[in-house]
């Protein structure tokens, strides 16, 4: 409901700043780099809806938001075992892979009802301020987010399976998530460094900008696959080891 | 070591069980058979690996080496048929706590395959345990009696108990023990480990003795009780022919000679084998109060965790000071 409602009021805003002349110039000063390492050419204009629902959602905010809630639901396999519960559950007759794929299902559920409310909302207060953006952008935005956050909560599930602990879990989602980060914006900076980014998930989260471009299957797949494989991971993982 | 007899079947086989982890040797080389319809009662210091070996059981951990064989089925190809056969309390029990213990139970019911929640109903009122409490807001103990309801709920061929009465008062301790006796009736197994010793006596038909991941010995309950020897505190006049009864062949041990306000002395000692030279020495002696009782489970498994000190002369630590009586 907090990342609705934080959904709404950004959106609320931004007739207050589209257009805005003064607003505009007072950007253009900003050093190019500053502008660069908060989301490249486009994403730092903020008095285009894109630009201003880029900035101040998607290449940031929200994926932090969504990723708190799935790593959080991630590393919990971990806590339950530092905690004894996993020895409760598996002392019936059931299979440790379901214990793992179930939980992989339960974030990707969350992670979709948190991304459909998120959507909802922008679609809602967007079209009372007139936002004129197509829905399709936001769709593929709100999608490709989703993906991103999803891929590191599976990796913190791979962790917890393998490790059986909380803490190491969320410990690498979260380097993950931010090593990640600082790459794919460092490497709009730095020359020598711009390969680098096409080993971060984020660039295929943000880089195609899917809220000007729309939809952009290779991003879809660059995510989804690691995505998937980190669950696969996790189910072999759990199922070999000794539970602690 | 007991043989078993071949016609028995064995619910559990441990056959030469390894088990490491890294450096350390949890389970050395455990050769074990517990019998169908049998009490078996695993004992042993804190991390002698009774708990090692019960996870083994259930699939928790994997072997290093050797064959864990339950119900007549490979402990890990077939742990999916022998966990619903099996009923498991751990040793540090962790339990949802957001629930009440009535959800938590039937949750439980489910996983297992529904087989009705009429029996852990009637366990849970017997052990005074009220099931419309959350869990979290339950004491240690009444979370502990979850724990046994759970295990016993849906009448399993096999009940494997890791220090079941922990945190128990001593009337629901009574409670558990008909109903382990209850379930045997029935036709189940139980394997215990336990570190009260008074309980594995009472509950247990056999018993083995694990120290430092090593089988060290398995007893028929009775053969001990029988074996055991007797502690024997006499009260005779100051003055009697003390003598006569501390060097009676059978005494394995001193404990005390201390002469009390009353003109007496009170004579404390330990005996094995026939009673009857006893009885004849305390007949010819003006005796005022005796007691014979047998010695512990406790004591023996002492004994035989120290060896040099049990074979030390009977005379090596006589007390001479306060009377007891």
């Amino acid at each position: 409901m907090g990342i609705a409602l934080y959904c709404g009021v950004m959106v609320a805003f931004f007739p207050t700043i589209r257009g805005s002349e003064s607003y505009a110039a007072a950007l253009e000063d900003y050093p190019d780099a500053l502008k660069e390492l908060f989301g490249g050419d486009t994403g730092f204009e903020l008095t285009t809806a894109s630009g201003y629902l880029n900035a101040q959602l998607f290449s940031l905010v929200l994926p932090i938001l969504l990723s708190i809630v799935a790593i959080g639901a991630a590393a919990q396999l971990g806590a339950e075992e530092e905690r004894g519960l996993v020895d409760l559950v598996l002392s019936n007759p059931i299979r440790r892979r379901r214990l793992v794929l179930e939980r992989a299902l339960g974030m990707g559920i969350i992670v979709f009802i948190l991304s459909a409310v998120i959507l909802a909302t922008l679609g809602v207060v967007g079209a009372m301020v007139d936002l004129d953006l197509p829905f399709q952008n936001m769709l593929a935005a709100t999608a490709t987010t989703s993906l991103l956050v999803l891929l590191h909560g599976f990796l913190a599930l791979a962790v917890a399976a393998g490790s059986g602990r909380r803490g190491p879990a969320v410990a690498a989602a979260t380097v993950a998530l931010a090593v990640g980060y600082v790459l794919n914006a460092l490497a709009a900076l730095v020359d020598w460094m711009e390969p680098a980014r096409f080993a971060t998930p984020w660039h295929y989260a943000t880089g195609n900008t899917p809220l000007v471009n729309g939809w952009s299957p290779e991003s879809i797949v660059a995510l989804a696959v690691p995505a998937l494989a980190f669950v696969a991971l996790s189910v072999m993982f759990f199922e070999r080891r000794d539970l602690s | 070591m007991v043989m078993s007899p071949p016609e028995s079947e064995s619910v559990i086989v441990f056959e030469r069980l390894t088990k490491r982890f890294g450096p350390t040797l949890a389970v050395a080389n455990l050769d074990l058979e517990v019998h169908a319809g049998e009490v078996f009662g695993f004992i042993g210091p804190n991390g002698a690996g009774k708990t090692t070996a019960i996870r083994v059981l259930l699939d928790f951990l994997r072997p290093s080496s050797g064959a864990v064989r339950v119900l007549g089925l490979d402990a890990r190809e077939d742990s999916l048929n022998i966990r619903s056969r099996t009923g498991y309390l751990p040793a540090d029990l962790a339990l949802y706590e957001h629930i009440n213990a009535a959800d938590l139970l039937s949750w439980l019911d489910r996983l297992r395959g529904r087989h009705g929640l009429d029996h852990g109903r009637a366990l849970a009122k017997r052990l005074d345990l009220d099931l419309s409490r959350r869990v979290g807001d339950l004491s240690t103990g009444n979370r502990q009696k979850i724990g046994v309801v759970q295990a016993f709920m849906h009448r399993p061929e096999l009940l494997i108990l890791d220090e079941p009465t922990s945190g128990l008062d001593p009337l629901v301790r009574q409670v558990f023990r008909d109903m382990v006796a209850e379930a045997v009736y029935e036709g189940s197994t139980v394997f215990l480990s336990s570190h009260v010793l008074s309980e594995v006596e009472d509950i247990c038909d056999r018993v083995g003795m694990i120290v430092h991941g090593e089988l060290k010995s398995i007893d028929h309950i009775a053969d001990l009780r029988t074996n055991a020897g007797r502690h024997v505190r006499a009260t005779v006049p100051a003055g009697s022919n003390i003598g006569a009864l501390v060097r009676l062949p059978g005494v394995t041990k001193v404990h005390s000679i201390v002469p009390c306000r009353s003109g007496t002395t009170e004579v404390a000692f330990d005996m094995a084998g026939d009673l009857q030279d006893l009885i004849l020495v305390l007949g010819t002696l003006d005796v005022s109060d005796l007691i014979v009782e047998p010695r512990t489970l406790e004591e023996l498994f002492l004994d035989r965790l120290n060896p040099t000190e049990a074979a030390e002369a009977p005379w090596a630590h006589v007390q001479r000071d306060a009377c007891v009586s």
